[in-house]
């Protein structure tokens, strides 16, 4: 009979559940699973940006000179300005001092506020951020604040599904906070099952799908309101300035979370009509229901992944 | 799902795979080398080489929470915890747990709630430290109706543990 070994703990100000299922001794399991929850810390504590002290915020205050930055950094970032440039913007990592200005800026764990004041620079974007492959360096053109919120949770999913397949584990799921990668098959050897929240009854589903070795992630515009400005939330339109008012909630298909979890952002913000076009063209699926309730998905998003109501 | 484009699976696997060989007990920080590098060390029985500019007590830092460690002689054990008493905090929005644990002859010993602040009473986690004496490990119950005090509870714990491996 497969044990079903289920851990869960805080990270990136949210709860991460890591369940493998497996015939290895629970002892055993847990233990496996302590290395791929430590691939999380690791990747909070360096690409944070709630802490004047973390890898990024150091490399954030620096401008016009190379930075040589860890691996973990230097991918996270890459990762991130690439996304910005296949989305035009709509997904764009400058926008850290922009989130602490609509009051997300305080550390969960410290309760400490950080304001960068530093990076109170007009107009910037992500156009001003160059990276070098060859010596794994970033060099900042303006002050600024990098914003990895949107990359940084996926990455640490990634990682951590790699450690567990590294140790030839095939069947676990990891989730953190809704942002979730599911392998192999459950404990009764089907796909998994996950839940996409309903966006207004808070309590409810708006459905099902079933997932196997491949990612979710959706952006909803319920989560983390801004505390200072009414009607606004943590996602932002870097064109605009402000929270998309269109869609209630945004769910991307990928497989590999860090894509479903940039894209998920970067749909929401380009909205239904080219945002489901995105996702089309790139061969990711894609589910959005707008605050009037209509959903629009990309093509047989539905049979795909076995939707249920 | 259709085939995602090669440049982004390539992206994708690079990313992974650049990320994946820092290796999770690596040290990095190659930015504080530029400037003056400001090293939280909050461990003070510690010592490693400078060529590791970060070690895993920074971790804490990141975390932002208060853990610290005090431990005259630390001797490694099997369980690689060294001995002495270490604390540990967990926080979210609903408050704080602080705890204190105790490590003797590399086994966890005594586990302490030395501060609870959230806004569920103390006694619905006074088992856990119990439980984490009896197991050795984190995995505690679930408890249910306080699952974000269990989490701070389990989150101090981690950290306090972190400490005595470190």
């Amino acid at each position: 009979m497969p044990m079903h070994c289920k851990k869960r703990f805080i990270c990136m100000d949210t709860v991460v559940t890591i369940q493998i299922i497996s015939g290895e001794s629970k002892d055993h399991l847990d233990a496996e699973i302590d290395k791929a929850v430590a691939m999380f810390y690791q990747v909070e504590r360096i690409c944070t940006r709630f802490d004047p002290e973390s890898e990024l915020m150091k490399l954030s205050s620096q401008t016009g000179v190379w930075v040589s930055v860890s691996r973990i950094l230097y991918s996270a970032i890459r990762f991130a300005v690439e996304t910005a440039r296949e989305t035009g913007g709509a997904f764009d990592p400058s926008i850290g001092r922009k989130q602490e200005q609509r009051g997300f800026n305080e550390n969960y764990l410290s309760g400490k506020t950080i304001s960068s004041e530093f990076a109170d620079v007009e107009n910037t974007s992500y156009r001003d951020i160059i990276i070098d492959d060859k010596r794994q360096a970033v060099l900042l053109k303006k002050q600024m604040v990098i914003d990895l919120g949107a990359v940084a949770k996926g990455l640490a999913i990634d990682l951590a599904a790699q450690e567990l397949h590294a140790r030839s584990y095939k069947n676990f799921l990891i989730n953190a906070g809704g942002d979730l990668y599911a392998s192999g098959s459950d404990e009764n050897g089907e796909p998994w099952i996950v839940g996409i929240r309903h966006p207004i009854r808070n309590r409810e589903l708006a459905g099902t799908i079933r997932l196997t070795d491949a990612a979710i992630c959706t952006s909803g515009d319920y989560e983390r309101l801004s505390p200072v400005l009414p009607g606004e939330n943590h996602i932002l339109d870097p064109h605009k300035n402000q929270s998309p008012d269109v869609l209630a909630s945004c769910t991307v298909i990928a497989p590999f979370a860090m894509l479903a979890d940039s894209f998920s952002t970067a749909a929401f913000v380009m909205g239904m009509d080219s945002g489901v076009r995105k996702m089309e063209k790139m061969n990711l699926d894609c589910l959005m229901i707008s605050r009037s309730m209509s959903f629009v998905s990309t093509k047989k998003f539905k049979e795909k992944w076995s939707w249920q109501d | 799902m259709g085939k995602l484009s090669p440049k982004w699976i390539a992206l994708c696997t690079a990313t992974i795979g650049l990320a994946y060989t820092a290796g999770y007990i690596v040290t990095e920080p190659k930015a504080v080398a530029v400037s003056s590098a400001v090293q939280a060390n909050v461990n003070p029985v510690q010592t490693q080489p400078s060529s590791n500019t970060s070690d895993q007590s920074s971790q804490s830092s990141s975390t932002a929470s208060s853990s610290t460690a005090s431990s005259s002689q630390p001797a490694q054990n099997k369980s690689g915890y060294k001995d002495g008493t270490f604390s540990g905090q967990g926080m979210n929005r609903i408050g704080s747990v602080a705890v204190s644990v105790t490590i003797k002859q590399g086994k966890i010993t005594n586990v302490q709630i030395t501060d609870c602040t959230t806004s569920y009473p103390q006694s619905l986690i006074d088992p856990l430290p119990g439980q984490v004496v009896s197991r050795q490990n984190v995995s505690v119950d679930n408890v249910s109706g306080a699952t974000e005090s269990t989490d701070d509870f389990v989150t101090a714990v981690t950290q306090a543990l972190q400490q005595a491996k470190a």
